[in-house]
């Protein structure tokens, strides 16, 4: 029966998986099971918006093999952009201008971190790979810069409290309460983003993507134009990353220069490696063991860098082809369920 | 107007000129050889034509437009395809989509198309999946159209770089090599396709170093030494040629 | 004019410093292919080892030097041995062995801060005073042109070494061809190691000359790192003369857009001068090839 195609099969498993994965804490509110925590709203909003920013990532360095050390400075103009539109007493306030509502803000912050990845991509694209990690946390260093240097618009080192809350249609979407809302809300940008990656890697533009990666003068030779392509792919990703940030922001209700610093961009790609690059599942899966790996560690504050440096560099050094080695092997099995289209990035 | 023209074409690396002041040209539906001894210069002119490099002086004409300086991306929109000595395929995924990508020139879904799946894209993909297993079939690779390209044989990997090549409905096909490392049943299938090829209408210019397989299937070759033509003519003008025989003491099959 | 000689001598300090950190990088990066961003972490190590010794177990200042040098020369040559070159054998992307280099920087900084904890440090006096010397109406300190002057010798003990014993010469030789090399009798693997331990010693002289004019913490590493970075960039990335230049030119750009600017800017003319060589001109001064295609 023609309704019974692969496609059709994955597209239903992700559906339920959504719809499960949707229910949850809708159950655990009204206690139908486990207890309430809020805690536990923070943590899977983080793992959503993560989720997000992972993914943008995947496009830029799982589908067109560009890597990037520096992606904090896109979560960094996603998170203030957002904030500084949306403020009632910070940024274009400032300059008497009514602030956006923060679904607005949130949105064009995304924009701004699109544009400014594609100003950015133009001189990367030339450049070699250790480059242009020198390139990408040169960024991140001087977006951090800016926003720490300019007390006067965003508060410098101090950041900015008192972040909107987000209100559609009369609806609570973040309170000082509880995030459950708020983790409809991430969930739904989610979706929507992972929908439009996985249209974008099975396209023409997906492909020259992936040509791009996986041997670039012959992507040249069959008509990809390079500069173009890798331009769309790091505006693209950094869309993803700024999105994320401006979820991030509205969330926790307060930030600063601090949250945007290199080892953010070193996180995220630890992200990426562990749960697998080049596919959909991946990242998000990568997202939420990380975040899980990095909250649980809190209990051991003083120590908790130091752990994960060191689990970093044993991952690297007993799984390095596949540091999404067993990651892997849980997202291709995840994959053959659902029947998956292959976009891996393997070395 | 001859399908391509390669006037006075000279490239300097820091004072060793790898090609010098070379000068040919092909018509529409030739096949054409571009030989000569081991670093004469033919992979070179080969890239200058295909836009790897850009020459330090001299002029390439396809059908009377001027594309010595172009990208290589822009040459395969103009027409030209090309396949490659070392092989370049895109190896971690399927053959079907390694001739998808092949199509890119002449696919035109863009990035809104990409995100958001409209009618168009469909149509779009449709036909460009049923263009590649038609090219599959053409070249012999129908039945593995779901094999990862880095799982085929020697063979078969040269066969799918043609078939790549092809898929971008080129006028002017650029073949580095395609014999190498195949046994003589192999090359007389290849034989056998680049005629095809030539009966859709298309022209080749084809690097080798096989001589039968040169001389058999060519019309007209040039013959390059030390990145000079010491040579231009029918096989037969070529292999009577002294000079050519000279430079090749000892060489071909 | 006073001004302009301490801003000089500030500079110099800075940009000799920020030398032994770029040196590294280009001396690694030749031998190897890589970037290493564990470097500036293995400076503050350094510093930190010389300083326990010198301050807290009161050995003499030479005597502290000289081990943390050994130590941390140890330390680098142990890295490339038994992680990177581990990497490299299984053919690991690019990408692993930076992150590994990064994870290792993170490690570092980590075990600092939880030996000597969170605090910032300062060396005592290498001279037992703090008398300044004087130049025209500016006083600096001796500790200041110490570091300028033992740094300069560095460098040319370095070069000397490099180009004039046979060991520095069969160093160059691997770096420019690993094959070739091996066929003329060299051990690439050997050369290759105490490339890095020759980096990490020179990274741990700058952080044991450079504390006594700033200070020591865990954080010493951090800022120190990224303008290296740019002083390798605009040298020219590999070339270890290209890395002298360039980093004498960042720090003394550093304060003397701090001295007659502002200090909030200096970063910013830092930054800016790194991103704009970048684009127009990334292969530095001394040109070093880093193109793509």
């Amino acid at each position: 029966m023609k309704f019974i195609s692969q496609k059709n099969i994955k597209k239903l498993s992700a559906a339920v998986i959504l719809g499960l994965v949707a229910l949850v804490p809708f159950m655990m509110e009204k206690n139908i099971i486990f207890r309430q925590n809020k805690y536990f709203y923070v943590l899977i909003c983080l793992i959503g918006i993560y989720s997000i920013a992972t993914s943008g990532l995947d496009i830029l360095f799982g589908y067109t093999g560009q890597i990037s050390f520096g992606h904090a400075g896109f979560f960094c103009i996603g998170a203030y952009g957002s904030v500084l539109l949306s403020h009632k007493s910070w940024g274009i306030a400032l300059l008497g201008v009514s602030p956006l509502p923060p679904i607005v803000s949130i949105l064009i912050a995304g924009l701004i971190a699109a544009v400014i990845g594609a100003l950015l991509a133009v001189p990367a694209s030339k450049l070699v790979f250790h480059f242009l990690s020198l390139l990408t946390i040169a960024f991140n260093q001087i977006m951090l810069l800016f926003v720490a240097n300019f007390p006067q618009l965003t508060n410098g080192y101090v950041g900015i409290t008192g972040i909107p809350m987000i209100q559609i249609f009369g609806i609570d979407f973040s309170t000082r309460k509880s995030k459950f809302m708020y983790f409809y809300l991430v969930l739904f940008f989610l979706a929507v983003l992972l929908i439009l990656k996985q249209n974008l890697v099975h396209s023409r533009v997906g492909r020259g993507l992936i040509a791009i990666r996986e041997n670039t003068m012959a992507a040249n030779g069959c008509g990809v134009n390079l500069k173009k392509y890798k331009i769309i792919s790091f505006a693209i990703s950094a869309f993803y990353v700024g999105i994320a940030g401006a979820l991030y922001a509205h969330m926790i209700g307060f930030i600063s220069p601090d949250t945007f610093v290199q080892n953010t961009s070193v996180i995220f790609i630890t992200m990426l490696l562990f749960g697998g690059s080049g596919n959909l599942v991946g990242p998000v899966l990568g997202a939420m063991v990380i975040t899980f790996i990095q909250e649980g560690f809190q209990a051991l504050a003083n120590y908790r860098m130091l752990i994960y440096g060191t689990v970093l560099l044993l991952l690297i050094l007993y799984q390095p082809t596949g540091i999404a080695g067993f990651g892997k092997n849980i997202s291709s099995r995840l994959r053959k369920l659902g029947g998956a289209h292959n976009g891996d990035a393997r070395s | 107007m001859a399908m391509l023209e390669v006037e006075n074409l000279t490239i300097d690396f820091s004072g060793l000129k790898a090609v010098d002041d070379l000068s040919f040209s092909i018509e529409k539906g030739e096949i054409f050889g571009l030989i000569g001894p081991n670093g004469a210069g033919k992979t070179t002119t080969f890239n200058m034509i295909s836009g790897t490099f850009k020459p330090t002086s001299g002029k390439v004409f396809l059908e009377g437009r001027r594309i010595d300086g172009n990208y290589m991306y822009q040459n395969n929109q103009l027409g030209i395809a090309r396949t490659y000595q070392n092989i370049n395929l895109f190896k971690n995924i399927t053959i079907l989509e390694n001739i998808l990508i092949g199509q890119h020139s002449r696919l035109s879904c863009g990035l809104f198309s990409a995100l958001f799946h409209p009618p168009k894209y469909y149509k779009e993909e449709k036909k460009a999946v049923e263009k590649a297993r038609n090219i599959l079939e053409f070249v012999g690779l129908k039945q593995k159209e779901d094999s990862i390209a880095s799982a085929l044989s020697y063979g078969e990997q040269r066969l799918l770089e043609i078939a790549r090549a092809l898929a971008s409905d080129p006028t002017l096909l650029l073949l580095d090599e395609p014999a190498a490392g195949m046994n003589p049943t192999e090359k007389e299938s290849l034989a056998n396709l680049v005629t095809r090829i030539r009966e859709r209408g298309i022209t080749v210019l084809l690097v080798e170093h096989d001589m039968k397989f040169v001389m058999g299937i060519t019309e007209r070759i040039c013959v390059l030494n030390y990145g000079k033509r010491i040579a231009l003519g029918t096989p037969a003008e070529v292999q009577a040629n002294p000079e050519v025989i000279e430079a090749y003491l000892g060489r071909g099959d | 004019m006073q001004m302009f000689i301490s801003v000089l001598v500030g500079g110099l300090v800075l940009g000799c410093t920020y030398g032994m950190l770029s040196m590294g990088y280009s001396l690694i990066y030749q031998a190897s292919g890589y970037m290493n961003f564990t470097q500036a972490n293995l400076l503050m190590l350094g510093a930190f080892i010389a300083w326990q010794m010198y301050s807290i177990w009161k050995f003499p200042f030479v005597v502290s030097l000289i081990t943390a040098l050994l130590i941390m020369f140890c330390v680098g040559w142990m890295m490339e041995r038994f992680i990177i070159r581990r990497l490299v054998a299984k053919k690991a992307k690019n990408v692993y062995v930076v992150l590994a280099t990064i994870a290792l920087s993170i490690i570092a900084e980590n075990a600092a801060l939880l030996i000597w904890g969170g605090r910032i440090n300062y060396f005592p006096s290498l001279y037992g005073n703090n008398d300044p010397i004087q130049i025209g109406s500016a006083s600096v300190t001796k500790e200041q042109i110490t570091c300028i002057i033992v740094a300069l010798c560095a460098m040319v003990i370095l070069h000397l070494f490099l180009n004039r014993t046979k060991f520095g010469t069969s160093m160059r030789a691997a770096a420019q061809s690993k094959t070739a090399a091996s066929c003329m009798g060299i051990n690439v693997n050997r050369t290759i190691g105490i490339t890095y331990g020759i980096a990490a010693a020179l990274a741990c002289l700058g952080g044991v000359l450079v504390a006594p004019t700033m200070y020591v913490s865990y954080q010493l590493g951090n800022n120190l790192s990224a303008k290296s970075f740019a002083g390798a960039v605009i040298g020219g990335y590999g070339n270890i003369y290209g890395a002298i230049v360039g980093s004498l030119v960042i720090g003394l750009l550093e304060t003397f857009v701090a001295g007659y600017v502002s200090s909030a800017y200096k970063e910013f003319i830092v930054y800016g001068v790194m991103i704009l060589f970048m684009i127009f001109k990334p292969s530095g001064i001394f040109n070093a090839k880093v193109y793509d295609i």
